[in-house]
């Protein structure tokens, strides 16, 4: 790891904050973009143990709380009223099985990781989703910046206009930039099929009176950012916001938020549901340098009937993710894309009246496939019900140290939060699985 | 002498009790405001502090709007205040502004974020909306309605207040984890599944507290009782062999296996009354969802894998309270209202100190105790400690009136301070030498623009949504109190419903794969028209199987039409994802207070290019006819900035933007310069 690069990134985002500070201006995004060079350098050691290959990260998110025993760490030897109605089926990797609801994804098990180790302390939706997303519990004096965040932010951009993190159908609560700066905010998008939307000037608004508009903006703020720029980070991000939304306006790249550009077969391919078209997204979005993208699939927090709504849910994930690693795969694109399917928890081995699954944080599964990760393997163990993990457990910083090291970022770097406490993307003691890459 | 007063104010409690009237008396308000200001003061004196300066009127007057009614003034409104020259005119504002219904529709988008209220979840949620949206208007006191929500039970038509244990239908234990969040600002969540490990909560700990909702059942008791009803009466009228008794055994396949011998006549009369006991269960399924019931004899249990030895796993857990008065050794029959009355009660040490930190934040943008109001601790500090102890006597001496509390909060002089220039750190007391800045939450950006399109808006609550809930009542009570006879034809049709909506949705999803698969324009015609009368037939079926299903309410039915005729509060929610209420961080109602004012990109490009904000347009906004009528660029400029900024554009500016006025495009480009600016989207 070159630690002096850090310090380059650390340093120039200092400058353009003072620079701002004291001039009262604001460096448009790209312009600050201009300064950038690749901000980390493969280590030979990491690349040594098959990490750093990764430049993207597509990352799903599991909204709820997936069951990890009907899905990535079936049980058929289980007593029934654990297993319920799932049935374990063969996949492409030898020796490893999965539940029934992924016969799709079976065919591409070859390329895929799953783990299932995982194993956290937060029982509860939100707090499981801030420390899968940040690597942190939360805490009342600080927001911690989330996976795509730190990912953007160490990485640096690939791409003159895009925005290096952009964030399909998250919930409200997503931690996003945390204590970073704005410009490492996710750019939301709410209906892929929409897309990026209002990214063509009015009818009848001229370049030149745009441009007026904008001009004037500033003239107008002219007094309120001389009181209110420098101390307020919420005040800097409009100004960057705006920035961002004119070179994206401009862009050639604003063809890739635009999924009537994909043919229909591609279409149909990923599955015609929202979470299925975010996915396409994402893989449009890879090809145009955007570093970072979280699509999330919501609705799996399931106490009652978690059978039926299995059958309901599961095959949306397969299709597109099934889908997705294939489509990478053919373009030649699975090297360089880390695939990651994460979670806040399990749902608890133990059917309960209901027929339904409670929360079950001790032990749960997630998957990765691409960026260096060798295809084919199951990585931890858990027992014979799937209540407790016997062999490699992992941790949510775990996790998150394990994607950056697919991208060779330095996950144990420290950064300061604005009120000088050193964080670091591998959360507080997480450490890479480096065996499952090469 | 006032010193006096404001160092040892008299007992506000006492005052109140004496007035004994819903509406504070003004001196009494002004000088519980007063009593606020010289405690922070004296706070920020000891501290070598001083508190911000004075904001001038327009400043006052866009916080006092926004703040108080959650939207801009319009230009008349902006133009009668600055140029009135009374010296009590914020006060007067601010007594006009609490009273106005435009109060009602903000704090009701304030409490429906606390609460995850989502107004189409099945019925109840509309039930919920409608009952909360009113109780608020008709200031029920805090403390009654978090009692109704947390001890109601029944069927939310007759009992609105379910939808609060209902939000988390069959998810039990997360309410609770979130009542205490909510309601007494404390996070045991953790404790569900472990320890809590910063905190001294063990997990049985938080089963005790949690078994106090363990007799909790997800079904109608109304339900339960009308088919009850229904069966013994048509059971005594089968035995009796009358004539006109309904087809109700034929249609039984296992009716025709009839048992040759004669067994005892009891027997059979069970077994009859469960038969038609489950005929009826299509016609009441709706009603179960929508219900709650309190069973005396289901208690909580201890999860499976407990692991700690102060238990046995499984083992029945008896409810008992952690802190506070204590409450313990509670008949099942009795456990949610007992439950209920502590949580608000006075003696709770929690309840009073987070609504009224709750109310701070929300009024001055930050919590006056602790890091965070979801997060208090036994030992959460605050800055100002003598005010938060003042703030408890004075919630409990308004008896927990929002509206009168909130009245002493806005009549302070804090809340006429200039803003903090500096972003204050995250976890540190505060000292209030002014409020915090502020981005407009999107309910306010929402309804502003109705301003900007409407002009003079009335703020009286829209009767659309209680509408569609009354009719929904309606249908319950005709189905609840039906004659037997009618309920026999009702279950039939609605199991004969169910079929038909199988088969319509089989033929759907063949229509579709035909269409799919269609190869010639005939073949896709004809796959069409299938896919179109299944489509019909489905929608008829359903309404067949379940005729309690209300038609919900239209998904934010304004959004087509521009920026829409009625306030956010009018509307159910949440917004979808996409619309622009979502693109600013309208609450996914999905954590509580999960509203946010984060900037993102899609924000500037929907101020910048959408069409709806486009507010000069086509001419059809207020804004644009009034601003067109006036033929001098002089009087344009003003009429704008009054408008948007709440104020006369200074010398310079006048000067400055003169010639823009004159000309059409120009004038359009500084509206729309002037709607994409952080002077209009802040609240300094």
């Amino acid at each position: 790891m070159n630690p002096n690069q850090l310090n380059e990134l650390n340093r120039r985002d200092f400058l353009s904050r003072t620079a701002r500070t004291c001039f009262g201006l604001t460096i448009g995004s790209s312009m600050a973009r201009l300064f950038d060079s690749p901000a980390y350098a493969a280590d030979p050691t990491v690349a040594q143990a098959g990490g750093g290959k990764a430049k993207h990260v597509i990352y799903l998110y599991m909204s709820g709380g997936m069951t990890h025993i009907d899905t990535f760490d079936p049980k058929p030897q289980a007593p029934s009223d654990v297993r319920g109605t799932v049935k374990a089926i063969a996949t492409k990797a030898d020796g490893i099985q999965l539940g029934h609801c992924l016969p799709l994804l079976a065919n591409s098990a070859d390329k895929i990781a799953l783990i299932r180790s995982l194993s956290s302390t937060q029982g509860a939706h939100e707090q499981g989703k801030y420390l899968m997303h940040t690597g942190y519990a939360p805490r009342g004096t600080i927001t911690h910046p989330s996976s795509g965040a730190w990912v953007s932010k160490l990485a640096g951009p690939l791409s003159k206009d895009m925005p290096p993190f952009v964030l399909v159908g998250g919930g409200n609560r997503h931690p996003g930039a945390g204590f970073f700066e704005p410009a490492f905010a996710p750019l939301p998008i709410g209906d892929p099929a929409l897309g990026l939307q209002d990214v063509k000037r009015r009818a009848g608004v001229t370049e030149d009176s745009f441009t007026r508009q904008l001009e004037l903006r500033r003239e107008l703020d002219h007094d309120f950012d001389r009181k209110f720029h420098s101390g307020q980070k919420a005040v800097r991000a409009y100004d960057e916001v705006y920035s961002s939304a004119v070179s994206l306006m401009k862009s050639e790249d604003l063809a890739a938020f635009d999924l009537s550009k994909e043919p229909a077969v591609s279409r149909a391919a990923y599955g015609s549901d929202r979470f299925g078209q975010g996915v396409l997204l994402a893989r449009r979005l890879v090809e145009h340098g955007v570093r970072f993208i979280e699509v999330e699939l919501g609705g799996f927090d399931w106490h009652a009937d978690n059978f039926e709504q299995m059958e309901e849910k599961i095959p949306i994930l397969d299709q597109a993710l099934s889908a997705l690693i294939t489509d990478l795969s053919a373009r030649g694109l699975l090297e360089s894309t880390l695939v990651v399917v994460a979670t806040e928890f399990g749902r608890s081995p133990k059917i309960t009246p209901n027929a339904g699954r409670n929360h079950y944080p001790k032990a749960f599964s997630c998957l990765l496939a691409g960026g260096g990760v060798r295809g084919g393997q199951a990585y931890g163990v858990t027992d014979e019900t799937g209540s407790n993990v016997i062999e490699n457990k992992v941790g949510a910083a775990d996790f998150n140290a394990t994607i950056a090291f697919s991208l060779g970022l330095p996950y144990d770097q420290v950064l300061l939060s604005p009120s000088k406490r050193p964080f670091k993307m591998s959360g507080q003691d997480g450490k890479p699985i480096t065996a499952i890459f090469g | 002498m006032i010193k006096f007063i404001l160092r040892y104010f008299p007992l506000f409690h006492a005052i109140c009790l004496l007035a004994n009237a819903k509406q504070l008396p003004e001196q009494v308000v002004a000088q519980a405001a007063a009593r606020i200001d010289y405690l922070l003061n004296e706070d920020l004196l000891r501290a070598n502090l001083k508190p911000n300066t004075r904001v001038d009127d327009s400043t006052f007057l866009r916080r006092a709007y926004l703040g108080i009614v959650g939207r801009i003034p319009s230009e008349a409104e902006v133009a009668g205040f600055l140029d009135d020259t009374t010296a009590k005119k914020r006060e007067a504002l601010i007594e006009k502004l609490v009273e106005s219904p435009g109060f009602d529709s903000h704090l009701f988008n304030w409490a429906a974020d606390l609460l995850r209220v989502q107004t189409r979840q099945e019925q109840f949620g509309l039930g919920w909306h409608v009952w909360l949206r009113k109780s608020l208007a008709e200031d029920k006191p805090w403390d009654s309605l978090v009692n109704e929500m947390l001890a109601s039970t029944g069927h939310c038509t007759t009992n609105p207040a379910v939808g609060y244990i209902l939000r988390d239908r069959n998810m039990q234990l997360d309410n609770f984890s979130n009542t205490m969040q909510v309601f007494l600002g404390r996070q045991i969540g953790c404790a569900q599944c472990h320890d809590h490990p910063f905190e001294d909560w063990s997990q049985h700990e938080y089963y005790q507290m949690a078994a106090f909702g363990g007799g909790i059942e997800y079904r109608s008791p109304e339900a339960k009782e009308t088919v009850k009803k229904a069966v013994t009466e048509i059971a005594t009228t089968h035995k009796e062999g009358v004539s006109d008794s309904p087809p109700v055994i034929p249609q039984d396949k296992k009716a025709g296996r009839a048992d040759p011998q004669v067994v005892q006549q009891k027997r059979e009369k069970e077994k009859l009354a469960r038969k038609l006991g489950n005929q009826f269960r299509p016609l009441f399924k709706e009603l179960d969802k929508n219900a709650i019931l309190d069973e005396p004899n289901l208690k909580l249990r201890l999860p499976a894998d407990y692991k700690y030895k102060d238990a046995k796993p499984s083992e029945v857990v008896a409810p008992e309270t952690l802190f506070g008065p204590k409450v313990v050794n509670i008949a099942p029959s009795d456990r949610r209202e007992s439950f209920a009355a502590w949580v608000v009660s006075r003696e709770n040490p929690f309840f009073t100190k987070t609504i009224v930190n709750r109310l701070w934040l929300r009024t001055f943008g930050q919590a006056l105790l602790g890091s965070s109001v979801d997060d208090l601790k036994d030992d959460s500090t605050s800055f100002h400690p003598e005010v938060v102890k003042f703030l408890e006597t004075t919630m409990k001496g308004a008896n927990y009136d929002l509206r009168q509390f909130l009245r002493i909060l806005y009549r302070t002089q804090l809340f006429q301070r200039e803003c903090l220039t500096e972003e204050p750190a995250m976890g540190e007391p505060l000292a209030f030498r002014g409020p915090l800045l502020t981005r407009m939450s999107a309910e306010q950006l929402y309804d502003s623009f109705l301003v900007l399109n409407q002009g003079e808006i009335k703020d009286t609550a829209s009767s659309t949504l209680a509408e569609s809930w009354e009719a929904y009542g309606k249908q319950v009570s005709g189905l609840l109190n039906a004659p037997s006879h009618d309920l026999v034809i009702l279950a039939e049709s609605a199991k004969q419903g169910e079929q038909l909506q199988r088969d319509a949705q089989s033929d759907l999803r063949a229509a579709q794969k035909s269409l799919a698969d269609a190869t010639t324009p005939e073949a896709r015609q004809k796959a069409q028209a299938d896919l179109q009368d299944a489509r019909t037939r489905f929608q008829d079926a359903r309404a067949q199987a379940d005729p309690l299903r209300n038609k919900q309410p239209e998904k934010n039915r304004a959004r087509d039409k521009g920026m829409g005729l009625l306030r956010a509060s009018e509307q159910p929610a949440p917004f979808n994802p996409g619309s622009l209420v979502r693109e600013f961080g309208g609450s996914d109602r999905q954590t509580p207070s999960s509203g946010n004012t984060q900037a993102t990109i899609p924000q500037a490009l929907a101020l910048l290019n959408n069409p709806k904000t486009d507010i000069l347009d086509g001419k059809r906004s207020h804004l644009a006819k009034a601003l067109f009528k006036l033929d001098s660029p002089e009087a344009r400029i003003d009429h704008l900035f009054l408008t948007l900024f709440a104020q006369h554009p200074t010398a310079q500016e006048k000067q400055r933007y003169l010639s823009a006025a004159a000309n059409e495009i120009t004038l359009r480009d500084l509206t729309s310069a002037m709607l994409i600016s952080n002077r209009f989207i802040f609240i300094p």
